[in-house]
């Protein structure tokens, strides 16, 4: 590491004497500009903290008793905090940035076991319970990986089954905003609810007085569809924990509503009929 | 008696007192070190902007309170062009300043709560809010203060 350089030394020093002798905000706004400036010339809290150190020795030196030591020492710590505060948002800005990185790493991680799952052959071997454990386990993880309150995936099928819905939700609210009358809860009637496939579509704020577009608080809603372009179905999120669904998962829900399309296809005999 | 104070900024020297009212305020209400100095240094940070966006404007500071706990809110308000992309003025990076964490997205970090409301015609708002909670001994000595 290189050294504190002579000018940055010097111009804390003479801050640090300037707040000794008045005390004043100003010399104290004069502290934190020189934590900005160290901020904004590459310089680490370790430099700022030698300056510091060598502004704070000077001084005592020329404390004549133990009250002026104590003085000398408590403006020190008041100083040096206000120098410090630049730091302190960087920092905080850096722990903003690991806790996304990590939580983009797990949506990742989430994304390639759900690709990984609706992949496997299996799923198209025992075609009636793998379509509602798939649906199952898609609501569930979908409705994770965006952070919403409540998700649904229907498949609408014409044919002896019927079709097909999952719901997942993580609070009473959510389950609550099912339709009546709905036995087993997993099946249910189709909805008809997303127009163009491919695309998706986000609204704000929903009616809660309309169970059957699920909770209010932001939906986000994307076709299923087969190769040859007709809707098989369709995924549903409604509620964004964080307030309100952005762009990012309007992707992520595109994407998903892409792999559910793609392993509904391999079903066989669910095969789109309508 | 009102409690809120007001200081007008027109250039980087306002932002002294700025700071030594907001700081005040807040050991006023009993915030302990550090916080002091992180609402002056966010204050630091929303009158900057003022200065270097608008030319002037306003800085408000009043104490809040809120069932169990109490704070301090700082509006900056400017009657400037305003923000084209509020949310990538929220970002680190915008407007050149490399990344660094400072500015806008520095204050937001530093407080509890942070808004801010942009237009062209109406310039751009920053309200700013930390909180601390009352414990009960607190409580107790409030009640007793006012017996």
């Amino acid at each position: 590491m290189t050294a504190v350089p002579p000018r940055f030394t010097s111009a804390y020093g003479s801050a640090f004497r300037g707040y000794l002798g008045g005390g004043s905000e100003a010399s104290l706004h004069a502290a934190y500009e020189l934590g900005r400036e160290a901020v904004a010339g590459g310089l680490s809290v370790l430099h700022l903290a030698v300056a510091h150190q060598d502004a704070l020795l000077v001084t005592l030196k020329e404390a004549t008793h133990l009250g002026a030591a104590e003085r000398i020492a408590r403006a020190a710590g008041d100083f040096f905090l206000e120098s410090l505060a630049a730091f302190e948002m960087i920092q905080r800005g850096f722990r903003e940035a690991q806790e996304a990185a990590m939580l983009e790493r797990r949506h990742a991680e989430m994304l390639r076991q759900l690709s990984t799952f609706l992949a496997d052959a299996s799923v198209a071997v025992n075609a009636s319970e793998s379509v509602e454990e798939m649906l199952r386990l898609v609501a569930e993880q979908a409705r994770e990986l965006i952070d919403a309150e409540w998700c649904a995936v229907t498949l609408t099928f014409a044919g002896e089954r019927g079709p097909a819905r999952a719901v997942a939700a993580s609070t009473e609210a959510g389950w609550a905003a099912e339709p009546e009358g709905a036995e087993p809860r997993t099946y249910l009637p189709a909805l008809s609810l997303v127009p163009d496939s491919g695309q998706t579509t986000r609204s704000p704020g929903g009616d809660v007085d309309s169970p059957e577009e699920g909770p209010g608080g932001g939906q986000l809603s994307a076709a299923l569809t087969a190769l040859d372009g007709r809707e098989v179905g369709s995924l549903e999120l409604s509620t964004a924990k964080r307030g309100s669904f952005s762009e990012v998962d309007e992707a992520v829900v595109r994407h998903l509503a892409q792999m559910i399309s793609a392993a509904v296809e391999r079903l066989g005999p669910y095969r789109h009929r309508c | 008696m009102t409690d809120e104070i007001r200081i007008t900024i027109r250039a980087a020297s306002d932002l002294v007192p700025a700071r030594a009212e907001g700081r005040a305020l807040a050991v006023r209400l009993g915030f302990s070190r550090p916080d002091p100095t992180l609402i002056a240094t966010a204050i630091s940070e929303i009158g900057r902007n003022i200065v270097m966006h608008a030319g002037s404007g306003e800085i408000v500071m009043r104490p809040v309170y809120e069932g169990n706990r109490y704070g301090m809110v700082v509006i900056a308000q400017d009657a400037g062009p305003g923000i084209r992309d509020v949310h990538a003025a929220l970002e680190d990076g915008y407007a050149g300043r490399g990344g660094l964490g400072l500015g806008l997205p520095g204050a937001r970090r530093l407080m509890d709560e942070f808004d801010i409301a942009s237009d062209p015609d109406s310039g751009t708002t920053v309200t700013m809010r930390k909180w601390r909670t009352r414990d009960e001994l607190e409580r107790l000595r409030e009640a007793r203060r006012r017996r």
